[in-house]
């Protein structure tokens, strides 16, 4: 098997996790927002910040991509070490990403139904939210050391 | 720092009671002590809780009518109004629904056209029933109209709209869904809807006529009602004393307005008594700050303010707070976006806000500091640049094997070493001001012994550093005497190591993981300036050749980037610094929070 497999493998895991994470942290939100809007039609603007919160994870995703695929490095002289690390960030990163995308979606998703109640939480809900972002973010700061590491 | 407060009883007789609540109210200095039952069980003040709430209610559904205001308060009863506008509201509600029902009625009607009723039932009185059935064109059976009476009325999306008439008591059994019709025909219930639809739009046009009017009148009817919701509370919070004949209140003034009240109640000859607090009361919490620790205010309080025997940690954390902020956003760019903004909008604001603008400026400013010790601008990483400074001082990392990204991370550390430490140091003197001296030992125990750690690491990894090493062992030995046998000054020497032991344990593990917890300082700093390479280096690659397309593309693209990592970033860089302060600056510095906030009782 050539090392530049595992490099492609780690990218597609790396795009389509964190992606998929946040295909469904928005779609848990966008659905609470629905059910909110019944009740409370005028905070559609806090509704649409919720929900847009988990999108980041995706955004990560592909600026990790960005780092790690572009460059000199991916062509059929790319070295075990240099393959490895790819693949390390890019699964670092993807499930990461996939799990804190979910999570964020689901307390960004009660915060909005919160809000559809009457309650004004909208502030203390984009706080909270930020905490799962955290370990996106430092899962994306890794994949990007990573890559100092590799070339 | 905390305003001290001194606490007042007054007694006075019952008669002279409302004028001095009135006179008391202008001096507006008093903080009612409330006694905690019969807030909720006062029907009186239930009901105005319920007006204050009705009457915003009302106040936004007119606002967002959107009309010209042309404002009427004289002679008009706010609460009248209120009646009236929820009496032509729920009007409106009935109305509505009865044009929804009226919809469906005509929407069943419509495929049989219009008849008149009358026909059918003297078609019934003979003993002719008509009867109305529907069903699918492929259920449809063409035997039925040989076998019944039956007229097809219509046909429209695939189903069959078709009539039996029924003669005495003929059996009809067919395989179709029998429809019961309205008891209207179609031109009377269209008659109906267009009369209950005027009716709705004169209710709108009413509407608006009292949303071009009234907006101020309730508003000022709000307002009084909690004026009078405050008075309520403060007679709730009177205890009668003597047979109802005297009233007692208690409350707190701050010393710096100590003042007005003694003039005033000198004046007056009003009987009172002063103390100073004690132990378990529960006193209210006036903060009083520099103004640049005033601007952090706020923030501070999102979590909770100071108890009352504790020092204010406002302006310690403040800096801290400032910087962090700065780290975090890291972009040399974004926080001149900051700061130009916020110098713009202050102008125009009203005065409230301006200190909010204040404290923008400020944490722009600390973005730009910061961005340019990082090297980012925008995205643009200045140490990869050949820019004079950065690339020399790029040659020197490159030269010691590191980069600006690994002297970020130290930093990160650094910083919350020193706060950590700072945390430390202020519990130490919280410790002298609530129980004194020996209480503080421990603490001063603990920072000894760890800058001596400190000491020794970094003594170890020099030359001729063997003084600074002895000096570094003997600091800690010292510190660890302190920790371990001073921690507990009211017990036994005994207790007091085994209790020495088991803090060690604890303090070693929270300060591992409070140091630790300061990476996100680091990790944020990079992300951003990372995600903002990342968004410059897609608008480059993703704008084609085509002369004004490429510029329009890569400024569609570089503004959507930056303004979504921006939003993100400035998020992240305001709350995770915040929770460094509550968490680990708060727990080091020994605060316990909890005070409740100084509200005078005033117009």
């Amino acid at each position: 098997m050539d090392p530049i497999i595992l490099a492609y493998i780690g990218l597609a895991l790396m795009v389509a996790l964190s992606g998929v994470g946040s295909a469904y942290g928005v779609t848990i939100a966008g659905n609470a927002t629905i059910g909110a809007l019944k009740k409370n039609e005028e905070a559609f603007g806090s509704y649409m910040i919720l929900t847009a919160m988990p999108g980041s994870q995706g955004l990560y995703g592909f600026g990790g991509f960005f780092i790690l695929g572009t460059g000199d490095i991916l062509n059929l002289d790319i070295t075990w070490l240099q393959s490895g690390g790819i693949f390390g960030a890019g699964l670092l990163l993807g499930l990461v990403g996939l799990f804190s995308a979910i999570r964020q979606g689901q307390v960004c998703a009660n915060g909005i139904a919160g809000i559809g109640a009457g309650y004004d939480v909208f502030g203390r809900t984009l706080i909270l939210a930020v905490f799962p972002e955290l370990y996106a973010i430092v899962a994306f700061a890794a994949a990007f050391l990573i890559k100092g590491l590799i070339v | 720092m905390i305003v001290p407060m001194k606490k007042y009883s007054f007694l006075i007789y019952h008669k002279d009671y409302v004028e001095f609540l009135d006179r008391l109210r202008d001096v507006g200095v008093l903080h009612v002590i409330e006694k905690q039952t019969g807030e909720i069980e006062d029907e009186n003040l239930r009901n105005n809780y319920g007006y204050v709430n009705q009457l915003n209610a009302t106040i936004k559904f007119l606002k967002r009518r959107n009309i010209d205001q042309e404002p009427e308060i004289e002679g008009k009863d706010g609460m009248v109004i209120l009646e009236e506008l929820q009496g032509i509201e729920n009007e409106r509600e009935s109305n509505l629904q009865k044009l929804a029902v009226l919809k469906k009625d005509i929407l069943t009607l419509e495929p049989w056209g219009d008849f008149s009723i009358s026909d059918i039932r003297r078609l019934k009185s003979h003993g002719l029933t008509i009867r109305f059935w529907i069903t699918s064109a492929s259920k449809f059976k063409e035997e039925w109209l040989s076998e019944y009476n039956l007229e097809v009325i219509t046909e429209s999306g695939g189903q069959k709209y078709f009539i039996i008439i029924q003669q005495e008591d003929e059996k009809i059994e067919i395989d179709a869904e029998e429809v019961r019709l309205p008891e209207s025909s179609l031109s009377e219930l269209n008659e109906q809807y267009r009369d209950t639809h005027q009716i709705i739009k004169k209710s709108d046009d009413v509407l608006d006529l009292y949303a071009k009017k009234y907006i101020p009148l309730l508003e000022k009817t709000r307002d009084d009602i909690i004026q009078t919701i405050d008075y309520e509370k403060v007679i709730l919070s009177t205890e009668k004393q003597a047979e109802d004949k005297l009233m007692l209140l208690e409350g707190w003034v701050p010393v710096d307005k100590e003042k007005d009240l003694l003039d005033f109640l000198d004046k007056k000859g009003i009987l009172y008594v002063q103390s100073k607090p004690g132990k378990d009361d529960k006193i209210p919490i006036k903060l009083k700050n520099t103004w640049f620790a005033r601007l952090f205010e706020p923030i501070g309080k999102l979590y909770s303010l100071p108890n009352y025997s504790e020092i204010d940690l406002t302006p310690f954390f403040a800096p801290f707070f400032m910087l962090f902020f700065g780290f975090c956003l890291g972009d040399a760019g974004y926080g001149l976006l900051f700061v130009i903004i916020a110098t713009f909008v202050k102008r125009k604001i009203k005065p409230e806000l301006k200190s909010l603008l204040t404290l923008v400026q400020f944490l722009g400013i600390s973005t730009v500091i910061m961005g340019i010790l990082t090297g980012t601008l925008f995205g643009i990483p200045l140490f990869e640049t050949n820019l004079p400074v950065y690339s020399d001082i790029q040659r020197q990392f490159q030269k010691r094997n590191t980069d600006i990204n690994q002297q970020m991370f130290n930093w990160a550390l650094m910083l919350g070493a020193i706060q950590i430490i700072y945390g430390m140091f202020l519990r130490a003197f919280n410790k002298i001001k609530q129980f004194g001296f020996r209480y503080s030992i421990s603490t001063f125990g603990w920072i000894i012994a760890l800058l001596s750690a400190g000491l020794i690491y970094i003594a170890g990894k020099g030359q001729n550093t063997d003084i600074l090493l002895i000096a570094g062992y003997i600091m800690f030995s010292f510190g660890g005497v302190m920790v371990l046998f001073f921690n507990s000054p009211d017990k036994n020497i005994l207790i007091n190591f085994g209790l020495g032991i088991y803090d060690v344990y604890s303090m070693l593990t929270s300060l591992i993981g409070d140091l630790l917890s300061y990476i996100r300082l680091f990790a944020l700093g990079v992300s951003s300036a990372i995600l903002g390479f990342v968004f410059n280096e897609i608008a480059i690659g993703m704008s084609p050749d085509i002369p004004v397309l490429k510029q329009i593309v890569f400024l569609i693209i570089i503004l959507f980037g930056h303004g979504i990592n921006i939003f993100m970033a400035t998020l992240g860089s305001f709350v995770h610094p915040m929770r460094l302060t509550f968490v680990e600056f708060y727990k080091n510095a020994g605060f316990s929070g909890g005070g409740k906030e100084y509200k005078p009782f005033k117009k």
